[in-house]
């Protein structure tokens, strides 16, 4: 036996004190709080890893830019100009994730770039070199919201290097840096732009003094915005001269052929020679064009169904019906009208607004486009009764919707919104069809002119002459070559808002990015296609009004209708309005009802069973 | 110490919800409100005001998860500032810490069961709206299941936050005052960033959970800082509550 002697063991150490619990407690807090604190901020830093599982992928690396920075030969140097202490903490975060998202590029292929980052807050020399690449500081916004100052100069720019080329991102902006950088890299890369050039249709509007004839000279065709647009990333060329027997040169890779009406037979040779060497086209037929806002035709010059173009492009297989109109029942928009006193909005058939539905979804072109407007657009004949020759192939490209109707040309276009009602009652006794408005030809194209002699220049007099202008030898096609036709022009030509009172989007409603796409697809750069389409997915709700309205029969608001028709229209849109919210409502509640449904049935059903086990509980104790 | 169970105490927590009239009534409202917020008001907090269903036409959650956080902040204080404060005005305090278990395994069980509660709530009410969503329109699901799992994370972070501030105080408005208070500081930490100096404004951003949330599941994203940064506060959220229980069982 052990005897065990009591010890006795220092005040203190038998059980810890109520203070030294509460000491160690907050400081194993504090210890634990801190070591999360610096855990997370090494994750943050070092622990780049996510996966974007969202449909659209618009939280990832497009995979266009991960081609484009594969392309890297050579070291890219990225010169990024920013001010390390910003006392402004929304630009300190613009900074720190425009930093984060290029640390992110940069890691794809680490040894294609060296980055410099340079403080010109800092540096004199940093501050000497982002002047001379044309940056400014920018300024902190909440000083001067404050005290209407200045606010602390910020710097935030790129400039990036290759083989001699610079381009510059003067500011980076978080939302959309990826596509920045990629478009600026693939700038950089490429050896050289495309060559666009443009024949026919004028660019400017002829310049007036007067003010009602400028305001209808501005709702003609005019494409000043897109000539920015594509002169910004292109070397543009107006091509003049080619009847005169001067050949399309050959650094231009795309042309434009944009309402060409009265073409010289001379001129049609080039575009011909031009497609046979392989180049590319984009021929936009309006023939004949309205003015949007007064609705009166301006007729070609001549009639494409017997110019020589027109002959150019039956031989190809293409035919665009100009003596008829599309009128779309479904995709119809809004237009301005110009009624002699005023400005009023006329619901137009002729004026359609082609959604994601009616863009093809099988050429990349399309991509990235949410809808396109056309107006007073021309049929292409479909392939069933203009077949294409041998080696070409043909591709839709944007139609309009299965309630379209083919009409005469009209010589005026009325403004008034009765006739166009009493027009489309007319029309829809006749069957309706979706009919096709742009298309892709692609292959090797038959010339006319092949192994016979040219057609003769015109001379300085204005006349056919043989013995003027270059000697040629045509030729025939060398090389596949794609003609895309569209049987409209006006999805091209400027933005336009009368007033501010409707808008006209044209362009603005997708156009350009269509034409930018046909460029970059034509020119096979199809990454910037890729990048550009790199937008969220619309998802448009159900519009329950507009169904309740058309149900009802309630359409656009006409001008001219009389008092008693005025309030027809009225009782019956409120009608529609009613059914409208009712829809909504429950298309709301019967979802929370459900829920709410499942609680309650949970919530009886857990209750019933706990107060029966109680019973049996209770009876079997008994 | 006794051993590890965890799930007899997460089973207790839940049954005594599931008896209460009060869980039913926090979720009915909870299934209610986020729903109304979203499809009439928007979100109209921050510099860029977001419009609710119906004005902004399109087939998205985002606004839904943007007021997530918020919420949350009110509604999981209120269905845990029992979880302790309870225990302790009615005296099973001191019965539940005689078990021959470790606190760490009643704190992590309380822990289990107020989670599932909330995140039953969630998904309830998330499903209610979505559903609605893709009724009239094209939803992207995949958004709406990793926004789900993000919200499982958020909820976990938010639940761990607010039992040791129940664990913290015997009253449980004063535990339900102190939560909404810390979690509501936490949600407005990035509406501040304006105001503090840069180094500040990335620190606030980087702890809040806000961000974590809004900038990665609720897009559509799982990104593994932010689970890694709702896995240490929930973490730190359990241990604190577990030394703050401890210190209890000593005295």
């Amino acid at each position: 036996m052990v005897d065990l002697e009591p010890v006795e063991l220092e005040p203190g150490l038998a059980h810890p004190s109520k203070r030294a619990l509460r000491w160690n407690a907050a400081l194993t807090i504090v210890l634990l709080a801190l070591i999360a604190l610096f855990a997370n901020l090494l994750a943050d830093r070092h622990l780049r890893i996510r996966a974007d599982l969202s449909e659209d992928g618009l939280n990832s690396m497009s995979d266009a830019t991960k081609s484009i920075v594969a392309r890297i030969e050579d070291r890219v140097t990225v010169r990024l100009f920013v001010t390390e202490d910003v006392e402004d903490g929304q630009l300190a975060l613009r900074g720190a994730r425009i930093r984060g998202q290029l640390e992110e590029i940069l890691q794809l292929r680490p040894e294609a770039f060296e980055l410099q980052t340079l403080d010109p807050t800092r540096s004199s020399e940093a501050r000497r070199n982002a002047d001379d690449s044309g940056f400014r500081p920018m300024r902190a916004q909440a000083a001067a919201l404050e005290g209407g100052g200045s606010g602390e100069p910020v710097w935030l720019s790129l400039e990036l290097a290759y083989r001699g080329r610079t381009e510059r991102i003067p500011a980076p902006r978080p939302f959309e840096f990826e596509t920045q950088f990629a478009s600026a890299l693939h700038g950089l890369l490429a050896d050289r732009k495309p060559g666009i050039g443009w024949i026919g249709a004028a660019i400017e509007p002829s310049p007036t003094q007067d003010q009602n004839k400028a305001r209808i000279a501005e709702a003609s065709p005019t494409y000043r915005y897109l000539r920015s647009t594509l002169e910004r990333r292109s070397h543009f060329t107006v091509l003049e001269g080619l009847e005169t027997g001067r050949a399309v040169p050959d650094d231009i890779d795309v042309v434009f052929v944009v309402r060409p009406s009265g073409l010289p037979e001379r001129t049609v040779y080039e575009i011909d020679q031009f497609v046979q060497r392989g180049g590319r086209l984009i021929v936009c037929i309006d023939d004949p064009d309205y003015n949007v806002l007064v609705g009166n035709a301006t007729y070609s010059e001549e009639d494409l169904k017997t110019s020589a173009f027109g002959k150019l492009l039956r031989g190809w297989g293409i035919e665009v019906l100009t003596s008829k109109h599309i009128w779309d029942g479904k995709w119809k928009s809004t237009r301005a009208a110009w009624t002699g006193q005023a400005i009023v909005a006329v619901h137009s058939p002729l004026l359609i607004t082609v959604p994601d539905e009616g863009l093809s979804d099988d050429l990349s072109p399309t991509r990235g486009v949410e809808r396109v407007q056309f107006a007073w657009a021309h049929p292409i004949v479909p392939a069933e009764l203009r077949p294409v020759p041998d080696g070409i192939k043909r591709e839709d490209l944007a139609w309009s919707s299965d309630d379209s109707r083919l009409d005469e040309i009209l010589l005026q276009l009325g403004t008034d919104s009765r006739e166009l009602r009493n027009r489309m009652t007319y029309l829809r006794q006749k069957p309706s069809a979706r009919h096709v408005i742009g298309a892709v030809f692609g292959g090797l194209f038959p010339s006319p002119w092949k192994e016979a002699a040219p057609p003769p220049v015109i001379g300085r007099d204005g006349r056919p002459s043989s013995s003027e202008g270059p000697v040629s030898t045509s030729v025939g096609p060398r090389s596949t070559s794609q003609v895309v036709v569209f049987g409209d022009a006006d999805w091209l030509r400027d933005p336009w808002a009368p007033q501010g009172e409707v808008l006209a989007p044209f362009s603005a409603s997708g156009g350009v990015v269509l034409a930018e796409n046909l460029i970059d697809w034509l020119t096979l750069d199809e990454e910037l296609i890729g990048l550009r389409s790199r937008a969220p997915k619309p998802r448009p709700l159900r519009d329950f009004l507009t169904e309740e309205m058309q149900k009802a029969g309630v359409f656009e608001r006409d001008p001219f209708e009389t008092a008693y028709e005025q309030g027809m229209r009225d009782q019956k849109s409120d009608r529609a309005r009613q059914l409208a919210r009712g829809k909504q409502w429950l298309t709301m509640l019967l979802p929370a009802g459900g829920a709410l449904l499942v609680l309650g049935l949970f919530g009886a059903a857990w209750n019933l069973t706990q107060r029966s086990r109680k019973t049996r509980a209770a009876g079997e104790k008994r | 110490m006794g051993g590890f169970r965890v799930l007899p105490f997460a089973r207790r927590e839940l049954r005594s919800a599931f008896e209460s009239p009060v869980a039913y009534v926090a979720i009915a409202l909870f299934v209610i409100v986020l729903p109304a917020l979203f499809f009439f008001l928007g979100y109209p907090v921050g510099r860029v005001p977001l419009p609710g269903l119906w004005e902004g036409g399109q087939a998205s959650l985002i606004v839904l998860f943007h007021w997530l956080p918020l919420l949350l902040a009110l509604v999981v204080p209120a269905l845990t500032m029992g979880a302790w404060s309870e225990e302790r005005r009615s005296g099973t305090e001191e019965l539940l810490l005689t078990y021959p278990v470790r606190t760490g395994a009643v704190v992590l069980g309380k822990f289990l069961g107020a989670w599932v509660l909330t995140c039953l709530m969630v998904l309830l009410a998330v499903m209610s709206a979505a559903i609605t969503v893709d009724q009239i329109g094209e939803l992207d699901w995949n958004t709406v299941w990793v926004g789900l799992f993000g919200s499982a994370f958020l909820v976990a972070a938010y639940v761990a936050i607010s039992q040791f501030m129940s664990s913290l105080s015997g009253e449980q408005l004063v535990a339900f005052l102190i939560s909404s208070l810390l979690l509501g500081l936490f949600w407005a930490l990035p509406l501040f960033v304006r105001i503090f100096p840069g180094g500040a404004a990335s620190f606030l951003e980087a702890a809040s959970p806000t961000s974590h949330f809004l900038g990665g599941a609720a897009r559509g994203v799982i990104d593994v800082r932010d689970l890694i940064y709702f896995a240490l506060v929930t973490v730190l959220g359990l241990v604190a509550g577990t030394l703050s229980i401890e210190r209890r069982r000593w005295r």
